[in-house]
């Protein structure tokens, strides 16, 4: 069965371009797998079907249309979905020295992007996994503390968990930004075992009570729910929580199989 | 079609005819099926899309386009469910695609966590607050609920893997090898109340795996389950609502197995 996009694979590299271009602004028609399914989404999904020189057209065109940002004849229609399909199709090689170009200038990109998108230029740098050093977030992250928190903040734990731990108490006093440090913290967490574990959530209380008070609460409630106090009383009791692993889902599946038994 | 002028008339006909006999036949083909079976509207109202569809197609190139964007001003106009018939709690099918364009974080960690707590009736409430605070849709959310009983799990008479939540609920376009999909259920009536329409070929825009119930009568919509549905799966009620916040939710939601 032809893919959803297949119509593509008899056009030329140009068509393509134009193709694109016109379905990140909603001028072209992109099916979906799901009614309000955004576009970036439908055609990453459906890309990998595509003939193997429309697959390559495809990811040229969003590579050129990404280069466009950077001479300013792009338009802020398409910018958010464009980001969303460099980073779903994986382009690590040709986006990212574009991404890193944008990423130089963070005053020229502000203005010509706009700071939302500004963020979502650096959040591509990170999905495609060009991490940089701590330095360089923490350089962005000071000109615009308030936008670029939650960007500093995942690179940060993807380098070096203790500079991101010291990076918490910086953070502006938002709860968004608290409830994104403990989603960051669970995700963290889980890399951790045993007794590195228990340590990492006691280096984590820590740097809550230094950070401020939507932060730190954000911080001590996800703490609350996922260890229980026995992690702070005693290492024996720390222990048996860990061996006990993380509480079993409490909504059990319908199997396939029960199901065809059932309907049997 | 009769209530047209005869302009307009002549450029839609042509348009669906040309849909019609599409050679290879694309999902168009059926955009132009569901039109010719419509039960829905009332002829003022049919009339007018149509016009507005007639208008598109003579500014823009694509007519898909152009039925999308007449399709535009003509949401939400099914019928409105009456109090008595509203579903308790909603289910909705979607992807992570939908929530990584809001969600600031990286989208292995956010598909990571969201899979961790999948099932779990009480997942972090940093979590939940993330959750709550992105929209769980576009700007019309297509919806199910549970046949038997509105205040039940909508999505417990099916399979929760990947194939069968794809047919059962007609999502269509793709392989079943692509990403889970997320099942959400929440609840509609506490106040203030959610707006429930029976959805129509209007809502559904340009997709095509949207069938307009036959009935006019029918209070709502349902899904065609896709082809071959080897399990017999059964087609699920419908409804559509305008785009709300995530703080409707209730929890566990699922991610599917693949």
């Amino acid at each position: 069965m032809p893919g959803p996009l297949h119509f593509l694979d008899d056009k030329s590299r140009d068509q393509i371009a134009t193709w694109l271009r016109d379905a990140l602004q909603g001028r072209a028609h992109v099916p979906r797998e799901y009614h309000d399914q955004p576009v970036s989404g439908a055609i990453s999904a459906a890309t990998p079907e595509l003939a193997d020189q429309a697959r390559r057209d495809v990811e040229a065109a969003a590579v050129s249309l990404l280069g466009e940002l950077l001479s300013g004849r792009h338009s802020q229609a398409y910018v958010p979905s464009l980001l969303r399909l460099v980073t779903e199709l994986d382009l690590r090689s040709s986006a990212i020295p574009i991404l890193r170009k944008l990423a130089d200038d963070i005053p020229s990109l502000k203005k010509r992007l706009g700071l939302e998108s500004s963020s979502d230029v650096l959040f591509a740098l990170l999905n495609l996994r060009d991490l940089h050093d701590a330095e360089y977030w923490l350089n962005i992250w000071k000109q615009n503390p308030r936008c670029f928190s939650p960007v500093t903040l995942a690179a940060l734990f993807d380098l070096d968990s203790t500079a991101a731990l010291d990076f918490l108490p910086k953070l502006p006093n938002l709860p968004t930004l608290g409830d994104l440090a403990a989603l960051t913290l669970d995700y963290a967490a889980d890399t951790y075992q045993g007794h590195e574990r228990t340590c990492f959530l006691q280096a984590a209380a820590t740097a809550a009570a230094r950070a401020q008070s939507h932060v730190r609460s954000s911080i001590e409630t996800w703490l609350k729910e996922t260890a229980p106090p026995s992690h702070f009383i005693t290492r024996d009791l720390a222990r048996l929580h860990d061996a006990l692993g993380p509480p079993p889902a409490t909504h059990q599946r319908t199997p396939a199989k029960l199901y065809d038994e059932a309907a049997a | 079609m009769k209530a047209l002028d005869p302009k307009q008339r002549e450029t839609v006909s042509r348009q669906l005819e040309a849909w019609r006999h599409e050679a290879p036949p694309s999902e168009s083909v059926q955009i132009g099926e569901n039109i010719a079976h419509e039960t829905a509207f009332t002829t003022i109202v049919f009339t007018q899309l149509l016009a507005d569809f007639a208008s598109a197609l003579a500014a823009r190139p694509d007519p898909v386009i152009a039925w999308e964007k007449a399709c535009e001003a003509h949401s939400f106009k099914g019928k409105a469910l009456a109090s008595s018939d509203r579903p308790v709690k909603l289910g909705r099918a979607s992807k992570f695609d939908k929530f990584l364009q809001h969600v600031k974080t990286t989208d292995t960690r956010f598909k990571a966590t969201v899979t961790k707590y999948a099932g779990h009736k009480k997942p972090p409430s940093s979590l939940v607050n993330i959750l709550n605070a992105a929209p769980l849709g576009g700007p019309v959310i297509f919806a199910t609920f549970n046949d038997a009983d509105s205040s039940q799990d909508p999505f417990v008479d099916l399979p929760w893997d990947q194939e069968s939540i794809r047919t059962a609920l007609g999502l269509g376009h793709f392989g079943s090898n692509t990403a889970p999909f997320l099942l959400f259920q929440y609840h509609s009536s506490e106040p203030p109340d959610l707006p429930l329409h029976r959805p129509t070929v209007a809502d559904a825009g340009s997709f095509s795996h949207f069938r307009p119930e036959s009935s006019a009568k029918a209070k709502w919509g349902r899904t065609c389950p896709i082809p071959p549905n080897s399990r017999g799966l059964p087609s699920k009620p419908e409804v559509i609502h305008k785009q709300i916040a995530g703080d409707r939710l209730d929890f566990p939601y699922q991610v599917t197995a693949t």
